[in-house]
């Protein structure tokens, strides 16, 4: 049973919306205009002077119902109230036109005219003023029933909600009995019907239920309250008055005359504003004593919510605290708050940019003793508690040129008023919070107060809310800073990485007499390990494979440097010896004492198959000839350790000769030391058994590669790599296919 | 993280720098600190004993290099001893049997310090 009926209702409520809605200038222009067609209808067709009553003209009730059906539909379907800043304006607006009303058609009705108990106009003129005159009730009453019923509606909840919807039907069958029903201008005289008559203080209880819960009144500012106990007050008449409007014998003829169901409109609204201002006026006169309390809580609710905006969004640590010295002042009703910060070892005071007392004045505070004699800074500092300080005479004084800031800022009115306040502009108490997160302390903040005993229980609990969001935000935001940096850091250490991949030669030679492959992976975004392709002065290329002693980017910068040297001085030297040996003249003495770099240098004899090879303190390189793996480690100090004489005394040059299908692999360190997640090396004796058993199945420079590498990481099982691996892998071709292609 | 430390013995008329554990990017400092105290208080001869340490990085390496060439300016030295394989192994590679004097025991070192003040005067 129930079911069907909603889905009716819902139906009904789908009809309503889909009407036309006109704005409420329209609207009350379209009843102004049904006033218009009765008054054409009553002159030319209705004949107004045969001095009979107009009732049970069902004509004229058609004109007035259409007149008022934009109004209906508008009071069906209200546009609802948003927030209580809009439910105050609408009850102003409903208030003041009520009276404005009342106060214009009681100036209205000095303009002398008659009309009889039965609407009947005495002549001509009483006719035309009767009408004027019930032209004002006419456009206004509408604008304040629709006040009403937004009113009614705004906050309630939905049980009640259905009482408004209640209260319009209501009073739209009213109004619309009101038409069609033998109306009189004499409501003492019961020519309404008893039903019509009933119905308005029905009505009007029922809007006096729905107001009851107007709980927006408690939450408004004191101001706003003040300004609705005054209107309420005067309210009451004129509400009164606009119930009477129906019941003056001469002006509720002419309404009833000028368009039929208007004394019911004026009757109803005027009851239910009667209604509703009396309780009002109540309600607001009680909520008068609690509205400064009410309004410091929507202060702090409102700060707080600014504050956990601004947490969420702001990385800016100067305009964190800035905003947070105004949230802690206004919060607490305080007369200046202030941070103190720790920086490690030392403390930052920090008062704001608009500060309201001195560094001098904010230090003498925090100096105040507490119960046991510490200072409130200490006792703050060591017992993570909020702490108070009140003291019956003044702490601190502030100077009269500082009152007369705070004082003079929103009403600068005569300097003197501001010299007379000077005597209480003094600072009696202060109270302190820890900005804690966990077990750091951050800092602490500082609120004071002109009177003693000012702080109360809510005060200091609220305090401690606002420190610790305080600390939270600035933790996050050095968080977010420190995050931030570091992003910036990983940024430069991409754009070395980026760097130092195009240092590595683009492409390697390519040979008839050999195949050679070189890759290079760092452990970290950049690393130490480096390997180029020279040309001596004879037009030979030779192999340089180098580790730079560090990781990380100093390490790449140094290797950015020796690519540099080499490629300077590689077309001037004639050997690998001679290359290093003038290397480490360019290096040594120039750079960092702790610094050392290691390389080997092999120069390419093709057609003879030959490597001269030298070697500064680079791991050795590994050999498969004829299936034999070897490690040559010829005599050498590493780069930049040694000084130039004793270097170049002690760099041995070698001639290496190899056959078809030998290999050559120089390597760096890392590939040798490669750990196990145990910790065990990879080591050089595992890695030539890997090569040499590899190479047995003649692959190609980048399979032998391959082998290697999937060797080490199987070894390794994804332990991360502490070192860059670099290798070069060397393989000559058999003399077939040298000759086929040379 | 891996230890180290470093503990400095009289052993006339040279200092022993005794080292221990891992010594790498992350505590050559504090060995470069030790280095550092010993000369300023002018004692440039010095032994290092490496008995107990277990690995050396490159930047560890660094740190000898540092202060050899002050020490030899004042008349004194720095000297290795007690290398196990695999420490002297990484010295012998980069080459600096070449340039320091590298001895299997402490007294050795202590003798050749002898033997050189003795011939100097």
């Amino acid at each position: 049973m129930t079911r069907p009926m909603q889905t009716r209702a819902q139906r009904f409520e789908e009809f309503i919306a889909g009407l036309p809605r006109f704005s409420l200038p329209t609207a009350v222009a379209i009843l102004a205009a049904s006033w218009g067609a009765l008054m054409f209808y009553d002159l030319i067709v209705g004949d107004y002077d045969r001095s009979t009553s107009n009732d049970f003209d069902l004509l004229r009730s058609l004109i007035a119902l259409a007149g008022f059906a934009p109004v209906f539909i508008r009071l069906l379907h209200p546009r609802d109230i948003d927030d209580d800043a809009e439910a105050y304006a609408t009850y102003i607006r409903l208030t003041t036109s009520s009276i404005v009303l009342i106060v214009v058609t009681s100036l209205l009705q000095i303009i002398p005219f008659s009309y009889t108990s039965d609407a009947v106009p005495d002549g001509f003129w009483s006719f035309v003023a009767g009408r004027a005159i019930s032209l004002v009730p006419l456009l206004g009453l509408p604008v304040i029933a629709e006040a009403i019923v937004q009113v009614m509606r705004y906050r309630s909840r939905r049980s009640v909600s259905r009482l408004a919807l209640i209260y319009v039907y209501g009073f739209i069958a009213h109004i619309m009995l009101g038409m069609i029903l033998p109306s009189s201008g004499d409501v003492a005289e019961f020519h309404l019907p008893a039903i019509a008559m009933g119905a308005s203080p029905l009505l009007g209880l029922i809007a006096l239920l729905q107001l009851s819960r107007a709980s927006w009144i408690i939450n408004l500012r004191k101001r706003q309250k003040l300004v609705l106990l005054g209107l309420s007050f005067i309210g009451i008449p004129a509400a009164g008055f606009t119930f009477m409007l129906a019941g003056e014998s001469d002006l509720a003829g002419a309404m009833a005359a000028s368009v039929p169901g208007l004394p019911v409109l004026a009757h109803t609204v005027g009851i239910t504003l009667m209604l509703m201002q009396l309780p009002f006026f109540i309600r607001v006169l009680i909520a008068l004593p609690t509205a400064e309390a009410i309004d410091r809580r929507n202060t702090e609710v409102t700060s707080l919510a600014t504050f956990g905006q601004l947490l969420t969004r702001s990385f800016d640590i100067t305009d964190l605290i800035e905003t947070s010295i105004g949230v802690a002042c206004d919060v607490t009703a305080s007369r200046a708050a202030w941070i103190e910060l720790e920086n490690g070892d030392s403390r930052d005071l920090l008062l704001g940019s608009a500060p309201r007392l001195s560094v001098a004045d904010a230090l003498r505070l925090m100096s105040a003793p507490v119960a046991d004699g510490a200072s409130i800074a200490e006792s703050v500092r060591h017992r993570h508690g909020v702490q108070v300080v009140d003291r019956t005479e003044p702490l601190v004084k502030m100077p009269a040129k500082r009152v007369q800031q705070i004082k003079g800022s929103k009403k600068a009115k005569s300097t003197r008023g501001a010299e007379k306040k000077v005597e209480q502009a003094v600072l009696s108490t202060v109270a302190a919070a820890p900005l804690r997160v966990g077990e750091t302390v951050l800092g602490s903040l500082y609120v004071a107060k002109e009177r003693a005993k000012e702080f109360d229980r809510a005060d200091l609990s609220i305090l401690k809310t606002v420190a610790d969001q305080i600390a939270l935000a600035m933790q996050h935001s050095r968080l977010i800073h420190s995050s931030m940096e570091r992003e910036l850091i990983e940024q430069e250490m991409l754009i070395a990485r980026d760097l130092q991949q195009r240092l590595l030669p683009r492409s390697m030679p390519v040979s008839p007499w050999y195949d050679i492959y070189a890759e290079s992976q760092p452990a970290h975004l950049v690393g130490g390990d480096y390997y180029d392709i020279v040309s001596f002065s004879d037009g030979t290329l030779g192999i340089v494979i180098a580790d730079v002693s560090g990781k990380g980017p100093s390490a790449a910068l140094y290797m950015g440097m020796i690519k540099g040297v080499i490629q300077a001085l590689s077309g001037s030297t004639e050997t690998p010896k001679d290359l290093l040996a003038k290397i480490n003249v360019a290096l040594h003495g120039h750079i960092d004492q702790r610094w050392f770099a290691t390389m080997t240098c092999a120069q390419i004899f093709e057609e003879q198959r030959m490597l001269r090879v030298a070697r500064a303190g680079h791991c050795p390189s590994l050999l498969v000839r004829n299936g034999v793996g070897e490690y040559r480690r010829s005599k050498g100090i590493g780069l930049a350790i040694a000084r130039p004489l004793m270097f170049e005394r002690n760099l041995e040059l070698e001639e290496l000769h190899f056959s078809a299908d030998d290999y050559v692999v120089l390597l760096s360190d890392g590939l040798p030391e490669a750990r196990s997640p145990e910790g065990e090396e990879f080591g050089y004796e595992r890695l030539m058994a890997v090569v040499t058993e590899g190479a047995a199945r003649l692959p190609s420079p980048a399979e032998l590669r391959n082998t290697i590498f999937n060797e080490l990481s199987a070894f390794t099982r994804g332990e991360l790599p502490v070192d860059d691996s670099t290798i070069v892998v060397l393989r000559w071709k058999g003399c077939t296919d040298a000759e086929a292609s040379s | 993280m891996n230890q180290f430390s470093v503990s400095i013995r009289e052993c006339p008329p040279a200092q022993v720098v005794d080292l221990n554990g891992y010594l790498d990017a992350h505590t050559a400092p504090q060995l470069e600190q030790t280095f550092q105290q010993l000369l300023d208080s002018e004692r440039y001869k010095i032994i290092v004993n490496f008995r107990d340490l277990a690995y050396i990085s490159s930047a560890g390496l660094g740190v000898f290099m540092a202060f050899i060439e002050e020490a030899r300016g004042n008349n004194g030295d720095i000297k290795l001893v007690g290398m196990s394989p695999k420490v002297y192994n990484v010295f012998d590679l980069l080459g600096f049997p070449m340039l320091y004097e590298i001895f299997d025991d402490e007294s050795e070192a202590q003798q050749k310090f002898i033997e050189t003040a003795s011939a100097g005067e």
